[in-house]
């Protein structure tokens, strides 16, 4: 067939190695030349980042892989018309933003279907029981303060509202700039600041112990 | 200045976004004033907790489950090559294409319904889209994976299992056999079924071309005039008219204009499937067309126009089940063909001329005929890319046939001969709104 020809051929043309690393712009030109390589270069390079902000939009690791990966997906299908006006990280963090957007609306929806109240006692064969709440202050395994402030931390992003959540992520963590926010995120700078502000008071509110 | 008007210089403050004056305004305040000394604290602690979380380490195949996914996905679209002409326009400069495209199986359907009764806001942005059906290639069958929109420069949405708007280009698109073509193919396989001897190929054969020939030149060709050709009506004569209709379709789409007729071809494309209850609109096959020509030689076929055939199947199953009603045992076939169900779900196009205009007479027909509407876009000021969705409709069954009829003629039979109108369509196109009729179980 032709077409796994082409693929075939494609997969041939490697990226010629150097010292220096390639830049996201070779490696696109690399990519849209035909080299395979390239994009697999691409991932690696962004892996990492996508990776993350995926996981802090969505705050579990199963959903944040399925839209890390999905983005690369998009990328690779839609590298062609990238035109590179933003630069590539700008652009695939619009992705991924916008693919956890949905994602988080079916989470939320496969959650409502799952909730259950912690009123609802447990029926068990032998009669009933309270579901129990693990009382997790005392537990000698979770002594590593680090780790338990990483977890309060990453609750409490999971609190607040999705779209805080991502200026808070974009802004705080990946240290991006207001123009490059309101390119991802699609809005204004004015309201990046607002929904920043509103964002901060409220993860104090959640924070409040560790403050 | 109070606290609250410091609010503001604060987040700025911490942003590091103030000027100096303003900065050393703030440091001032916070020296006299503990609140805010507290708050700015705090939030600056928010902010390294924040800036602090460590990064999760990627899953170690993550570059290979990519790679798997794009493979896949690529998969998808290098096979899709069918095309199949639906709503249909011959613009003078492409030479051709409109299309149909195609899709998968039974369970996909699901997704189908989905994407139509849901996405629809979402797929049909563009003007110049033109519904499809997607469908890969599958040796000398289609499979059908999707629904969605096709552009003019080929490239193609729909939304894929998981429900994500797919997009990209069917570059391997190839115009679907000739309508003869597909009619000798067809030929030779029942031929080789054994269920007919050549000559009888041949005939037919020669019955079709002068068939399509009429049809080109846009000349009202009846069933009946099939009918009265034939003697004695056989299974494969009952085809031929089926074709018939379809190169009237095609007389009409080389006339260069765009037609809304391009829907009888769906009806092969449904026929072949009719076995399966879930994609079936009532198309009858074949065989079933057969019985009912039996049992009411030149009952049918009032229509005239070219690309009805939709209506004119519709129309024959009512007048049959009128028939099958009336007369009882007499008619065996005829009671059979009433027996048939009419479908859950069954699509209309109706072309539009004028969106506010024609809405509110589309919306008359479905109060006088006894039908509900479930769901449509709330009124004519919708904005532009919500204006066509499809409008579902509930209605009981016994009001179905009335109700299905009047819909398919709206506009067509009114406006079908006037040159304007099918100029108008031709620049407008696709300008139809889907009514999708679900029958109500009158036990409720």
């Amino acid at each position: 067939m032709t077409v796994s020809k082409e693929t075939d051929i494609k997969r041939v043309v490697q990226v010629p190695e150097r010292e220096s690393s390639y830049t996201d712009g070779e490696l696109i030109r690399l990519f849209l030349d035909g080299s395979e390589e390239a994009f697999n270069r691409l991932v690696l390079a962004h892996q990492k980042k996508a990776y993350n902000i995926a996981f802090k939009f969505l705050g579990n690791h199963e959903d944040a892989n399925e839209v890390a990966q999905d983005a690369f997906v998009r990328v690779y299908r839609n590298l062609h018309k990238f035109r590179g006006h933003s630069s590539f990280q700008t652009w695939l963090y619009r992705i991924i933003v916008n693919l956890a957007r949905n994602r988080y609306r079916k989470m939320k929806r496969r959650k409502e279907d799952k909730k259950v109240s912690l009123d609802n006692p447990l029926t068990y064969e032998d009669g009933e029981s309270n579901r129990e709440i693990p009382d997790e202050t005392f537990n000698p395994e979770r002594s590593m303060r680090s780790k338990e402030i990483q977890e309060q931390v990453e609750g409490a992003l999971e609190q607040i509202a999705p779209e805080h959540r991502q200026v808070v992520v974009l802004r705080h963590i990946e240290g991006l700039s207001y123009t490059e926010m309101s390119e991802i995120l699609g809005c204004a700078e004015g309201t990046i600041k607002s929904r920043l502000h509103r964002a901060r008071q409220e993860l104090r509110e959640h924070l409040r112990e560790l403050l | 200045m109070s606290c609250k008007e410091f609010e503001p210089l604060l987040q700025g403050y911490l942003e590091g976004e103030l000027s100096n004056e303003e900065r050393e305004m703030v440091e001032k305040h916070i020296e006299d004033c503990k609140a805010c000394r507290k708050e700015l604290d705090e939030l600056k602690r928010v902010v390294e907790l924040v800036s602090s979380l460590e990064e999760a380490p990627v899953p170690r195949d993550f570059l290979q489950e990519v790679r798997a996914k794009v493979e896949e996905r690529q998969a998808i679209w290098q096979r899709i090559r069918v095309i199949w002409a639906r709503p249909l326009r011959l613009g003078h400069s492409f030479g051709i294409l409109a299309i149909t495209v195609v899709f998968l199986g039974f369970f996909v359907w699901m997704n189908v319904r989905e994407l139509v009764t849901k996405h629809d806001d979402q797929l049909s942005r563009e003007d110049k889209q033109r519904p499809v059906t997607i469908a890969l290639d599958r040796e000398e069958t289609e499979e059908e994976i999707g629904e969605g929109y096709m552009y003019k420069d080929k490239t193609a949405r729909f939304k894929d299992h998981d429900g994500s708007l797919e997009e990209g280009t069917v570059d391997t698109v190839r115009i679907a056999k000739s309508e003869e073509e597909r009619f000798l193919d067809n030929s030779i396989a029942l031929e080789k079924s054994g269920r007919k001897t050549g000559s009888e190929a041949a005939q037919e054969k020669e019955v079709f071309s002068r068939q399509s020939h009429r049809g080109r030149d846009e000349e009202a060709v009846t069933t009946t005039d099939v009918i009265t050709d034939g003697k004695e009506l056989t299974e494969t004569q009952t085809e031929i008219q089926s074709r018939d209709v379809i190169a009237k379709d095609k007389g009409v789409k080389e006339e260069g204009g765009y037609t809304n007729d391009g829907y009888s071809n769906i009806v092969i494309a449904n026929g072949k499937k009719a076995t399966s209850p879930s994609v079936g609109k009532g198309i009858l096959t074949a065989k079933e067309e057969d019985k009912e020509k039996d049992s009411q030689p030149g009952a049918s076929a009032d229509e005239d126009t070219a690309g009805e055939s939709v209506l004119k199947e519709r129309d024959e199953l009512e007048d049959t089940a009128k028939l099958g009603a009336a007369a009882d045992s007499g008619m065996g076939a005829a009671a059979k063909v009433a027996e048939k169900p009419i479908p859950k779900e069954t699509r209309i196009y109706v072309p539009i001329e004028n969106y506010t205009e024609d809405l509110k007479r589309v919306n008359e027909i479905i109060k006088r005929e006894k039908g509900t509407v479930a769901y449509s876009a709330k009124d004519s000021r919708v904005k532009e890319d919500e204006k066509y969705q499809p409008i579902i409709v509930r209605v009981d069954e016994k009001y179905f046939n009335s109700l299905y009829k009047n819909l398919s003629t709206y506009n067509r039979k009114t406006q079908k001969n006037t040159a304007q109108f099918q100029k108008k369509l031709a620049v407008t196109s696709p300008q139809t709104i889907t009514v999708i009729i679900v029958i109500e179980d009158s036990a409720k």
